[in-house]
Order: structure tokens, then C-alpha cells, then sequence
């Protein structure tokens, strides 16, 4: 079994796992959040720390998985004859951005639990500023390799050249059957 | 100006749908064949390809149930919107390229068709075409419901028709939909993107600059709601952290199994092109999101403030904003635009609806190609338009529970169907039939209990999570334990690339 179908399946497993995981934990009180005191159409979170404080960890983990599975999942689509090749490198580097963006999420959040009366980051609290403007623009890493690393990732030229002839063969051979 | 919003609104409404109905009758000379009916001759640039997909992802449910979802949870639904960029990048990578190369190479018309060559299995082709039309069914009602509702409050508003009634609206609005569906196909469907995803760009920036300028008293909606709960401008939301996460695994990994979305990849021209793809996509959806994330917090910071009155419900945000603090010529822009959004996705299903029930399900019951499958495509979509409408209407008027029953064969259940069996099976040689039909089955199964025995899975998981969850193991499970598959060397080179 190779290595990366191994890694995939293990990633599986522990998502799998993970999920099972907050099933069966009691669910910690509000966790969904309350219906609005004022308001009946809104709801709130109440306390951040009664509600996240015990499945902290499990989230955090929960998330590394989902991110590790995302850029394998690129790279399972990315491989060329079945090998990764030079593309494994930077989904090495996409994960460790990601994955570090998301763990800093984490710990501002953990602070937030503490004093959510900081200061504002363009408008927002420090960790869904970090959501919306570093972890959004961080997953575009991979669209960008998409369109950069297209020929040498996606379909390099040689690539084509043979799909042409493959293409090229299939309707000489219709024809020829058709005739 | 004020005094004639309703009749700018309805102006800026008339002249979308003229607009539908333009491009409808262009397309109908573009439409000579099958593969212009369902791939568009697979003839598309990179702007319209990526458009289409965008503009198709962003449905009415983005535009209305996106903002009321921040109003009443906070940040909590803001996961879904940053799922478009890693998303549309999956999609891509496993499924665009390899998509477009069986298409290229076998002439397919639709997903199904790839699935049967693929795997060398009708089974297999019947129970995607079964699978995508159950879920057509179930999301074209849900659109043509909103579509009729937005169009009744426009009729309503403007006291031009004060008493219409649903059932006139749905059938306006499927008049619309229907004539450039039935007569340009997919060429209409993707070329009403075009102009639509325009028109969903411009109101999503117009509308978040608006709101920055809503809120009163030189204090930020943002601080407005921090100020009353924390939590809920926190990056969880109301909802919690892991129901927030399950939201992030099923809307990106389910991004690849979405046949409205995917089968787009086999319309484009040339394959070389594709690289382009992502960036138009990305770049529309997140500026048409503004639009989601602004309305929401300004209109619970408003609300909080005491600045504007509480909302009968949180899908009342989007119109209630526009209605008071957006300038006529706007809400105009973004009543179209609603429709667009709404529209572009419902075009989008009514094809490959029609694909799966005049081209895919017959074949795979051994029927061979019609002789007129041009004229019976148009008969399906026709077909299949009528019967969502009448089922929406019913739904509404009879058992509101049936469109949801429906509905929860949505982006939950294609992903759990359709990401095993297309994204990973066309990636892995490894993969069988069987493996593929019990991943679909097991989707549908998981997805359409929890919604009728109305299971609520703690933590707020969602539900579709579980079901891609399953569907994956057992994919992979069942592969590795049965015989490994023969494929055709032609599947197998396209397999290699």
C-alpha cells in the first residue's frame, strides 16, 4: 500500500473517529447557543467558556484533520501515473500555512474566552479576523497553484500532446468502424 | 427619488427578465444538437465557464437565507462562505480535469455518462441519474417557491398587482425560466449566468458599502453585537465550534460532487484554459458574499441598536435592508439580482434534470438513444419545470414538510453520493461498482432518515458530514474487499493524465 493511500485512509479514520468523538461526549450546556433574550428571531452563544471550554482540543483537532484531508484530497486529484512528484512539496508548505493559520485561530479564541474586550482588527474580534482575512486568503494558496502549477501540476504539456493523440485514435478507429 | 422605489424596483425586475428572455431566443440558434443542449457544444471561455459555476453555487439561498442565517447566528454560517475558495480548488483538482478528459475523449453529455464509462456499469449510471434527479426535484422546488416569493412581495409592494397570488407567481416566474431553459438549454442557461453572476457582483459590492454606512452613532455593527454577546461575533457563532467545523469538512470536500457545478468543467473548449477557472470563480463568489456577511450584521446590529424593528424571521433581513437603507436604484439592482441568483442555479438543475431523465436513466434501462433526444430534452425540461412547480405549490399549500424532505437531497446528499463515486473513483483505478453504488445508496439513505425521523446529531454535526463520512469509509472499505475492477485501457490512460 502506498504511502499517501495510507495517510489518506489513517486521515479518514481519525475524521471518522473525531466525529464519534463529539457524538457520544455530553454535550458541554449551550453549546447550540440560546434563544435571544430581547429578541426572538436571534439567538447567542452565552458563555464561550462554559460551552467550549471541554471540547476545545477536539475541535482544534477536529479541523487539522479536515485541513490535512483537503490538501490531500488536492493532492490525490494532483498526482501524475499515480505519483505525486514535485507537486508534494508545496502541499507540504499549503498544510503547515493552513493548518498554522486555523491553530492560531485556536489560541486567539482561547484568549477571547478570557477578555473578549480587546481590540477590534479591522472590525472584528482577533479571531474571526484571523478567520475571515488570513485563513480565507491562505486557502486560496490552492487555487492559485491550480492556475500557476497548471502545467506542471494539473496537465503538463507532454500530457496533452498524448491525450491529443489518444483522442486522435479513438475517432480514427469510429470512423474506420463506422465505414 | 424615494417616492418611486417600487417602481424602479419593478422596472430593474422587468428588465432582467427581458433580458432572460433575449438571451433565451439568442440561444435557440446556438442549439442544433444533444451535446449544444446539455454541453454547450463544449464550446465555453474561461469567463463564462467560471461565472456559470460561480453563479450557480450562489443561490437564492445565499442571497436571502445567507444574511438571515448571520442575523440570527452571528458568525456561525460566515464557515460556509469561506468553504468556496478550498472548495472550488478540490473540485478542481480531482474533478474538473479528469471530467473534461472523459468528455473530450468519449463525447459524454453528462455526469452519469462518465460514471457508466468509468466504471463499466449501468447500475451504477441508473443510481446517479436517480440520485441527481431526486435532488433536481428537491432543490428546483425550493427556488421556484423563492423565486415566486420574492416576485409576489415585488407585485405586492408596488400595488401595480395588490392581490396576486402564488400560484400566479410561480407561474410568471417559470414562464421566464422555462422559455430560455427549454429553448436555449444549457448554451442559455450558462449565457443568463453571464449577465446574472454581473448583475450578482455589482449588487454584493453595493450592497456592503451601503451597510458600512447603516449603522448609527459612529459605532461598528461589529462592536454592536460584541457589546451584546461576544459569542456571537466570536468565529463560532451561536452555533458552537464543531458544528461550525462540520459546516467547513461537508461544504468544501462536497464541492466536488455537485453535478450543476461539476458537469460545467466538461463544457469548456479547451482544457488548457481550465487553469483560469478557479480565479474567476473564486474572485466572483467572494465579492457576491459581501452581500451575505454585510446584511446580516447590520441588520442584527440595527435590531440590537433599537435603531430598526425586530424581524418577523431572520429570512426578513435581506428584504427588510433593502427596502429601508438601500437607495431605489439599488434595490432594484439587488431584487434582480436575487433572481439571477435564484434563477442561475434552478437553469442549472433543470438541465441536468433533463439529462438524467431523457439520456442517462433510459440507457441505463437498456433503452438506446431516441431518435429525437433534442426534442425530448426540451419535453423534459419542460416537463420537469411543471412538475417542481406544481410540487412547490402543493408543498406550500398542502405539507410545507415534502419540499424539506426534498431539500435534505441537497448539497449533503450529492457530496456524500457523488464525491466517492465521481471525484475519488475517476482518481483511483482501485475503485468498483459496487463500492460506488453502495456509497450512493448509503448517502441517500443516511441523508433522507435524518431529515424524516428529524435526528438531531449533538454538537450541531451536520448531518451531511456523518453521511460523506459513511459514504467515504464504505468506499473505500468496499474497493479494497472486493476483486479489483478491469478497465479499459482508453478509461485507464485518461486515469493516468
Amino acid at each position: 500500500m502506498r504511502i499517501e493511500r495510507l495517510l489518506f485512509g489513517s486521515v479518514l479514520l481519525l475524521l471518522v473517529l473525531s466525529v464519534g468523538i463529539a457524538w457520544v461526549v455530553p454535550e458541554s450546556e449551550g453549546v447550540g447557543g440560546y434563544p435571544h433574550d430581547e429578541f426572538a428571531s436571534m439567538r447567542q452563544g452565552g458563555s464561550g467558556a462554559a460551552r467550549h471550554g471541554g471540547i476545545l482540543a477536539l475541535g482544534w483537532a477536529f479541523g487539522v484533520l479536515t485541513i490535512l484531508n483537503f490538501v490531500l484530497l488536492v493532492g490525490f486529484g494532483g498526482r501524475h501515473d499515480g505519483r505525486l512528484g514535485s507537486f508534494g512539496w508545496p502541499l507540504a508548505v499549503a498544510f503547515i500555512a493552513y493548518a498554522g493559520v486555523f491553530s492560531w485561530i485556536i489560541a486567539a479564541y482561547r484568549q477571547y474566552l478570557v477578555d473578549p474586550g480587546g481590540p477590534l482588527v479591522l472590525g472584528f474580534p482577533l479571531p474571526s479576523a484571523l478567520m475571515l482575512y488570513v485563513l480565507y486568503p491562505v486557502s486560496m494558496i490552492l487555487n492559485v497553484y491550480f492556475a500557476v502549477g497548471f502545467r506542471r501540476w494539473v496537465l503538463t504539456e507532454e500530457d496533452e500532446a498524448r491525450y491529443r493523440e489518444l483522442v486522435a485514435r479513438r475517432r480514427r478507429q469510429q470512423a474506420s468502424g463506422q465505414r | 427619488m424615494d417616492a418611486y422605489r417600487n417602481t424602479i424596483l419593478l422596472v430593474c425586475v422587468g428588465i432582467y427578465t427581458v433580458l432572460c428572455v433575449v438571451v433565451g431566443m439568442w440561444a435557440l440558434r446556438r442549439t442544433r444538437s444533444v451535446r449544444d443542449f446539455f454541453m454547450a457544444g463544449r464550446d465555453l471561455g474561461i469567463i463564462v465557464t467560471g461565472v456559470a459555476i460561480f453563479s450557480s453555487t450562489m443561490s437564492g439561498f445565499g442571497f436571502v437565507g445567507g444574511p438571515g442565517l448571520v442575523y440570527s447566528m452571528g458568525m456561525s454560517s460566515v464557515w460556509i462562505v469561506l468553504t468556496a475558495a478550498v472548495g472550488y480548488a478540490i473540485s478542481d483538482f480531482l474533478v474538473g480535469k479528469r471530467l473534461r478528459l472523459f468528455a473530450g475523449l468519449f463525447d459524454t453529455v453528462s455526469l452519469p455518462d462518465v460514471v457508466a464509462i468509468r466504471y463499466n456499469s449501468q447500475t451504477t449510471r441508473l443510481l446517479t441519474g436517480v440520485a441527481i434527479l431526486l435532488g433536481v426535484m428537491g432543490y428546483l422546488a425550493t427556488q421556484i417557491l423563492a423565486m415566486a416569493t420574492v416576485l409576489q412581495s415585488i407585485l405586492q409592494n408596488t400595488g401595480f398587482v395588490p392581490g396576486v397570488g402564488l400560484a400566479a407567481c410561480i407561474a410568471i416566474s417559470c414562464s421566464v425560466l422555462v422559455f430560455y431553459s427549454v429553448t436555449g438549454g444549457i448554451v442559455a442557461s450558462v449565457y443568463t449566468d453571464l449577465f446574472q453572476g454581473a448583475i450578482m457582483i455589482v449588487a454584493g459590492v453595493l450592497v456592503f458599502l451601503t451597510a458600512l454606512s447603516v449603522v448609527e452613532g459612529g459605532e461598528s455593527a461589529t462592536a454592536i453585537l460584541l457589546r451584546d454577546d461576544p459569542e456571537s461575533i466570536g468565529p463560532w457563532g451561536t452555533l458552537g465550534m464543531i458544528g461550525c467545523l462540520s459546516w467547513y469538512f461537508m461544504f468544501s470536500v462536497g464541492c466536488a460532487g455537485q453535478p450543476h457545478l461539476i458537469t460545467k468543467a466538461m463544457m469548456i473548449k479547451r482544457i488548457d484554459r481550465y487553469r483560469y477557472i478557479p480565479l474567476v470563480t473564486v474572485i466572483g463568489y467572494s465579492v457576491t458574499a459581501l452581500l451575505w456577511i454585510s446584511i446580516g450584521l447590520v441588520m442584527r446590529a440595527l435590531v440590537l441598536q433599537g435603531a430598526h424593528p425586530e424581524l418577523a424571521n431572520a429570512d426578513a433581513a435581506a428584504p427588510a435592508f433593502l427596502q429601508t437603507y438601500a437607495h431605489p436604484l439599488l434595490a432594484g439592482v439587488v431584487f434582480a439580482g436575487l433572481l439571477a441568483a435564484i434563477m442561475s442555479t434552478a437553469d442549472a438543475f433543470l438541465n441536468i434534470g433533463a439529462a438524467a431523465l431523457v439520456h442517462d436513466i433510459p440507457r441505463a434501462l437498456g433503452r438506446g438513444p431516441r431518435t429525437n433526444e433534442l426534442w425530448w430534452a426540451r419535453a423534459a425540461t419542460l416537463g420537469l419545470a411543471v412538475a417542481a412547480a406544481l410540487f412547490a405549490f402543493y408543498s406550500h399549500t398542502v405539507n410545507d414538510r415534502l419540499v424539506a424532505l426534498l431539500g435534505a437531497f441537497g448539497w449533503g446528499t450529492f457530496g456524500a453520493a457523488l464525491v466517492p463515486a465521481v471525484a475519488i473513483g475517476c482518481n483511483w483505478k482501485r475503485a468498483t461498482p459496487l463500492a460506488a453504488n453502495v456509497a450512493i445508496v448509503s448517502s441517500l439513505v443516511i441523508n433522507f432518515s435524518i431529515e424524516l425521523f428529524d435526528i438531531s446529531i449533538p454538537n450541531g454535526i451536520h448531518g451531511g458530514t456523518v453521511a460523506l463520512l459513511v459514504s467515504l469509509s464504505l468506499f473505500f472499505v468496499i474497493s479494497y474487499a472486493s476483486k479489483p475492477p478491469q478497465l479499459t485501457p482508453e478509461v485507464e490512460a485518461v486515469m493516468d493524465f
